[in-house]
């Protein structure tokens, strides 16, 4: 079970004079206040430091999306942050987003069109899905390929991906029609 | 893939933020940090002191006169490419937007960190030589001075702004009436780098002619540039004679002040093509916006 809030650890940073900075964040929904070293990213604060390990950490560049995560609404980078520049922001990794049923359809789709296969890119791509469901963005719209490049996947070639996003966005657009009505 | 060790200061003013650049010869900027982290995480710079600008109250503001439009050093990149705002008065500058990185950069990168930083195969500072763009400086004596974009791109590579000083805006000129604009970019693949981008504006007269153009070009050499030449000879032409817009592009990549790129991703024989397509295809673009009869006098 993975803990929020409260369980941070710093011990590795203990006995060091590493300049540090107040940050003050809400990470799915628990606000955080600690003292963290300025130098430290926001993907290692989030997985090292408060356990949450769904985001992955690969380029370490901002080119390859496995470590996106939710701020302020926003899919971001967390890579290419200092933990410290999130002050006052909220997070949402996808451990917060494990409810719902836009997450549930995103959950099935993907097992339905074999949207995976080694998993170590799908956290990213589905953050990236959820924020597009969020903006009801037009599946052939230039915006929703401009969300879809910003990841990559060595396993699956891209096509099932896509198609199980874009199969999700039609399902959430449809639905929200539907609402309107 | 760690930053090395620095010190980090919140400023809370723009003038706090150059007393503090003044203070250390090692002090940096930071604002979005899309460029600077990754570089910080690869070791290519180490500043001793970074001074986070994102928390200055106002400095994310976007104001308009009518000429102008100004975007706020703390201005990120998705606010300024969906502000309706934006898209009225600049739509070169939101339509170019959508081509920097990917939204999930776009969500945190500044507009005019995009001109600060200043890499090759940029978006914003091709737009900002087209559209005739100010820089708005604060030096560390603290005094406020106005550059212009061509300047700040003068050398082939590097941006050219007094040491020790902070952008603080940049201005861009709005759109005039019946005016036609056009972006076109060639990448690799969505979201990297351009190998070639073009940013154009354009206005027609009531015989459709050329009245004025404005041309600029990025990712073929290390720095933009305005392509003054190839806008004299589109100046008086029919804007829908095909022949004349392609050997506008010609001229415009031909008069290029600088050696054209070769880079892992391209060589400079293939810069130089994808340029001329480019830019045919950011010409033909503006003018198929501009208003058919220009602005009629009544």
């Amino acid at each position: 079970m993975i803990q929020t809030g409260g369980e941070y650890d710093f011990s590795c940073w203990e006995g060091s004079d590493e300049p540090r900075a107040e940050l003050e964040v809400t990470v799915n929904g628990k606000r955080i206040q600690t003292a963290v070293p300025v130098r430290l990213l926001l993907s290692d604060f989030l997985r090292d430091h408060l356990g949450l390990t769904a985001l992955k950490v690969s380029c370490g560049e901002g080119a390859c999306g496995t470590c996106t995560v939710i701020i302020d609404g926003e899919a971001a980078r967390s890579c290419t942050l200092l933990a410290v520049q999130t002050d006052g922001s909220e997070i949402v990794t996808l451990e917060g987003l494990n409810h719902g049923a836009d997450s549930n359809n995103l959950r099935r789709l993907f097992q339905e069109h074999h949207a995976l296969q080694c998993g170590y890119c799908t956290p990213g791509w589905l953050i990236s899905a959820h924020c597009m469901i969020e903006r009801r963005i037009d599946p052939h719209s230039d915006e929703a390929g401009g969300y879809l490049s910003g990841h990559l996947c060595r396993c699956t070639g891209y096509k099932n991906i896509c198609s199980a996003i874009h199969e999700a966005l039609l399902l959430a657009n449809t639905a929200a029609a539907g609402e309107k009505e | 893939m760690k930053p090395a060790r620095f010190k980090y200061v919140r400023s809370e003013t723009a003038e706090q933020a150059v007393d503090l650049l003044r203070l250390d010869p090692g002090a940096k900027i930071l604002a979005g940090g899309q460029s600077l982290v990754p570089a910080l995480s690869a070791r290519t710079v180490s500043p001793s002191v970074l001074i986070d600008i994102m928390k200055c109250p106002g400095l994310n503001e976007v104001s308009e006169t009518k000429t102008k439009l100004t975007v706020g050093a703390t201005c990120r990149q998705s606010f300024a490419e969906k502000s309706p705002q934006v898209r009225r008065a600049t739509p070169l500058l939101s339509e170019a937007l959508g081509w920097v990185a990917m939204p999930q950069v776009r969500s945190r990168g500044t507009v005019v960190g995009c001109l600060a930083q200043g890499n090759p195969g940029a978006e914003v500072p091709a737009v900002a030589l087209a559209l005739d763009g100010e820089i708005n400086v604060l030096t560390s004596g603290g005094a406020r001075e106005t550059l212009r974009a061509a300047d700040i791109y003068a050398a082939e590579s590097g941006v050219l702004v007094p040491p020790r000083s902070m952008i603080e805006s940049a201005s861009f000129r709005t759109q005039a009436e019946g005016e036609g604009w056009g972006f076109s970019e060639i990448q690799l693949r969505q979201g990297h780098f351009a190998l070639a981008c073009c940013a154009v504006t354009m206005q027609l007269d009531e015989s459709r002619n050329v009245r004025a153009a404005s041309i600029a070009i990025g990712g073929l050499t290390a720095n933009p540039y305005r392509a003054r030449r190839a806008e004299r000879a589109l100046s008086g032409q029919n804007a829908y004679d095909d022949v004349a817009i392609r050997a506008a592009a010609h001229t415009a990549v031909a008069e290029r002040p600088w050696h054209a790129r070769t880079d892992l991703h391209a060589t400079a024989e293939f810069r130089i093509r994808v340029a001329v397509v480019a830019l045919t295809r950011a010409l033909t673009i503006a003018r198929n916006r501009c208003h058919p009869y220009g602005v009629v006098d009544q």
